[in-house]
């Protein structure tokens, strides 16, 4: 770096890598522009993960860590990621798959081909978990009695809550889900729009759950979208990128094309709203709701049912359709439907707070 | 939605069409409950505007909104002061509809009103940025702000923007080659918006002082304040974002606090197109041509994002600035703000100042080593040797920190693709004043009490 540059070594370092200066670059990294080789690549990514993990303090040695498995490309690279580096950097942390099978025929029975692959490759204990057995219903029934309207209120409560089941059932003490920067993202600018404050205060958290709950991290949390892709491209992983087809489109996709065109101009700007999303105050009057546990399964709720026995006591009771309604009413969202983050699966907008 | 759509809200669905709410008697008859005006039920009234569902007549409308205005207007007023006297401020005009109608708003409120009227002592400023938007049609607006402001009796005081290299007469088109230089500078479209802007507050912040004003009152609308929630949230601004979209956002600097006022903060865009077109008419356009690249600022694209969204529903705005108005900035020390924008530094960025050993060796972000003060010297010989100049000719005082920035503003920093380039010295200044404070507390830290260790 302190050396003088001439033309000529100016010239030649157009040409290799920006990082080792010896191999040729084949890829422009999307969050510094840089140059690089597939092997600095991998390096640099690698590198960061491992320091938000450090930084955050995200494991002890001898947790229990199950990584939320869908089979998409956020999750498939968070296996890759964490077996790697739990390797590498000698974590010492007993690492699982955790699958959520939701009941989504044509998705979901797919993609969980995939993640058993996955076991294959990484050797983990893969455990999978269906809405059936732990709720009686599948997606495809929800949404045979209730349409494609509230599919991912109930979708994304269920999921929530069988993730930390799960985890309990293979004696985990802590999640990780695939959550990246982009999401993080768009979530806080959703958040926003909603005017959830709750969310909002919650979303940039790299840790959540807490009180009764598993701990849940995002390892990617600073990770750009674009990077895992290109991670997972050049390492050939084994991923499935279909939608999920009772997926809704339009709120969180006019503003994940808005990231987009914002991200065209100024390519930080996702590390830029997570950094806004982390320096919001609020106003002490709203606080969050106290937390309890549901009268019915133990799970924490701040009312008596949580979100999840209220949803299946309307199912069953078939009232899902009425009751969303007026539980909309009651929360005086403005925009009551809810919305999937498709990439990975994971629900950004967890449910289990009611205002 | 689609069950208001057909009543035609005012200032709902879109935005498009502003001021094109009016309706004909004919088409407000054909419902029933739409026939006499809400408010006098006087039948005589000719029925102009459909408002929250309600019909109004154009009395009551105007008074309708003329009474909306008065609290947010109260809100601008120095609480300590007796109700009469009044109380000196800078309305900032900007030629466009939402500052042009709230100078009519103020001039009820506080000349015309028949009762309970507020005391107010106007000025009105309009900066002039036709150096940098050749398109602006400035002879046009300031034709029309001088009638108005004749009209309503309030000084008016046009200042160009390249004012912010000095204000000699004599070296004008110097400093407009500088301000060019220094907004050019910036790679980005976003980043040359946000410096002319920061430089207009700016001027506008000076022109208070000068005028022994302690506010500035600005005419942004509902929408506008909106769309800074969503391009604040984007810069990276989430620390301040809360001071920037309130009505009221104090700054202290050196001393001297400002504080600027956003009163039309409650009204839509067809509120105040509507109550334009009754009470004031047109307007002049500002710009010939507007050839503003689409897609290439994040202040545009917020912009339209938010129009776009307002139009799936008609919430989004009300909504965003309720979430705003759950945050808070937290105000830590008034010593440390921002150099360029005047934003409260956060918790994180003052520790950073605090824990530097040597202020000499931060890293300074423009460490221009030739004398002349701005890149090209052939046209700044004659106010190099005056104490008027547009910049400082000696370097040392050239020097900003970028510890003395805001997280957003260092991005903006690190757009500058000119070695050479020189800013206002108004940016120097604080740069170093912030600096010689964080150093002057270092060394007397350990004599100072803590509020908390009694
Ligand atoms: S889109 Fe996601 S949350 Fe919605 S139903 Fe499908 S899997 Fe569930
Ligand atoms: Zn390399
Ligand atoms: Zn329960
Ligand atoms: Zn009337
Ligand atoms: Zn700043």
């Amino acid at each position: 770096m302190s050396t003088a540059t001439t033309t000529t070594t100016e010239q030649q370092k157009k040409k290799l890598c920006e990082i080792c200066k010896v191999s040729r670059p084949i890829l422009k990294r999307p969050k510094t522009g840089e140059s690089i080789c597939k092997e600095c690549f991998y390096t640099v990514f690698e590198d960061e993960i491992h320091h938000t993990i450090v930084d955050n303090q995200l494991f002890k040695r001898g947790d229990k860590v199950a990584i939320g498995a869908s089979g998409g490309k956020d999750s498939t690279v968070l296996a890759e990621i964490m077996t790697k580096l739990n390797k590498k950097y000698d974590y010492g942390l007993d690492l699982f798959l955790l699958s959520i099978d939701e009941g989504i025929t044509g998705y979901r029975d797919d993609s969980l081909e995939t993640v058993k692959r996955n076991q294959e490759q990484y050797q983990i204990p893969l455990k999978i978990l269906s809405y059936k057995e732990l709720y009686n219903w599948t997606m495809d029934e929800i949404v045979k009695e209730i349409g494609l309207k509230n599919n991912c209120t109930f979708c994304g409560v269920f999921r929530r809550q069988a993730l930390d089941r799960g985890a309990i059932i293979l004696g985990a003490n802590k999640i990780v889900t695939g959550h990246n920067a982009d999401d993080i993202a768009e979530t806080v600018l959703i958040n926003l729009l909603r005017g959830d404050i709750p969310r909002l205060q919650r979303c940039v958290n790299i840790v959540t759950g807490s009180e009764g709950a598993l701990p849940r991290s995002k390892p990617f949390k600073y990770t750009y979208q674009k990077e895992i892709v290109m991670y997972a491209y050049f390492k050939k992983l084994d991923y499935f990128s279909t939608e999920c087809i009772y997926a809704p489109n339009a709120y969180r996709g006019h503003v994940r094309d808005f990231l987009k065109d914002l991200e065209a101009i100024r390519p930080s700007i996702i590390i830029d709203i997570i950094h806004s999303g982390e320096n919001f105050h609020f106003n002490e009057e709203f606080k969050m709701p106290v937390q309890g546990t549901c009268i019915q399964c133990g799970y924490i709720s701040s009312n008596q049912l949580c979100m999840a026995c209220e949803l299946l006591k309307n199912l069953n009771s078939g009232l899902a359709k009425v009751k969303l309604s007026l539980h909309n009413k009651k929360l005086k969202s403005t925009n009551p439907q809810h919305q999937l983050d498709e990439n990975n699966n994971q629900n950004n907008n967890n449910l289990e707070i009611k205002i | 939605m689609a069950n208001t759509s057909e009543l035609a809200v005012c200032g709902v669905n879109d935005h498009e069409d502003e001021g094109n709410e009016f309706m004909t008697v004919n088409k407000v008859a054909k419902k029933d409950r739409h026939k006499i005006c809400y408010k006098c039920r006087d039948i005589n009234q000719k029925l102009i505007i459909l408002f929250r569902n309600e019909a109004y007549c154009k009395t009551c409308y105007i008074d309708l909104i003329r009474k909306k205005f008065k609290p947010n207007l109260a809100k601008c007023r120095d609480a300590s002061r007796p109700s009469r006297e009044s109380e000196n401020v800078v309305i900032a005009l900007s030629g466009g509809t939402s500052s042009n109608v709230m100078l009519e708003l103020i001039y009820q409120n506080t000349t015309n009103a028949q009762k309970s009227k507020l005391f107010f002592k106007g000025n009105c400023v309009y900066i002039d940025e036709s150096s940098i938007y050749p398109n602006l049609k400035k002879d046009d607006i300031e034709v029309y702000l001088k009638k108005q402001c004749n009209l309503y009796g309030y000084p008016l005081t046009i200042i160009p923007l390249e004012n912010i290299f000095g204000d000699n007469p004599e070296n004008r088109e110097h400093r407009v080659k500088m301000l060019k230089e220094s907004v050019e500078s910036f790679s980005s479209q976003t980043s040359r918006e946000d410096i002319s802007i920061f430089y207009r507050e700016q001027l506008l912040r000076k022109c208070a002082l000068e005028l022994k004003a302690k506010r500035v009152i600005f005419g942004t609308s509902s929408v506008s304040l909106a769309t800074k929630v969503f391009s604040l949230a984007s810069k990276g601004r989430g620390f301040t974002l809360p001071n920037e979209v309130s009505i009221s956002n104090q700054t202290e600097v050196g001393g001297d606090s400002i504080i600027f006022n956003q009163p039309m903060k409650e009204f839509i865009l067809k509120e105040i197109y509507i109550y334009s077109r009754n009470v004031i008419g047109d307007l002049p356009t500002q710009f010939s041509s507007w050839n503003a690249p689409a897609k290439q600022s994040l202040n545009t694209l917020c912009e339209d994002f938010v129009h776009t969204l307002q139009d799936i529903s008609s919430q989004t705005v009300y909504t965003l600035l309720r979430s705003a108005d759950k945050l808070v900035t937290p105000t830590l020390d008034n010593n440390f703000y921002c150099s360029l924008c005047y934003c409260h530094l956060s918790t994180h960025d003052i520790n950073h100042i605090n824990s530097i050993k040597n202020v000499k060796s931060t890293n300074s972000n423009n460490n221009n080593n030739n004398n002349n003060c701005c890149s090209d010297n052939s046209s700044c010989s004659t106010t190099s040797t005056t104490n008027n100049s547009c910049c400082s000719t000696n370097n040392n005082n050239n020097q900003l920190s970028n510890d003395t920035l805001c997280y957003s503003c260092r991005i903006l920093v690190k757009e500058n693709r000119n070695p050479n380039l020189v800013l206002p010295k108004y940016i120097y200044e604080n740069s170093k004043s912030i600096l010689t404070t964080a150093q002057l507390k270092n060394e007397i830290k350990d004599f100072l009490l803590d509020d908390n260790d009694d």
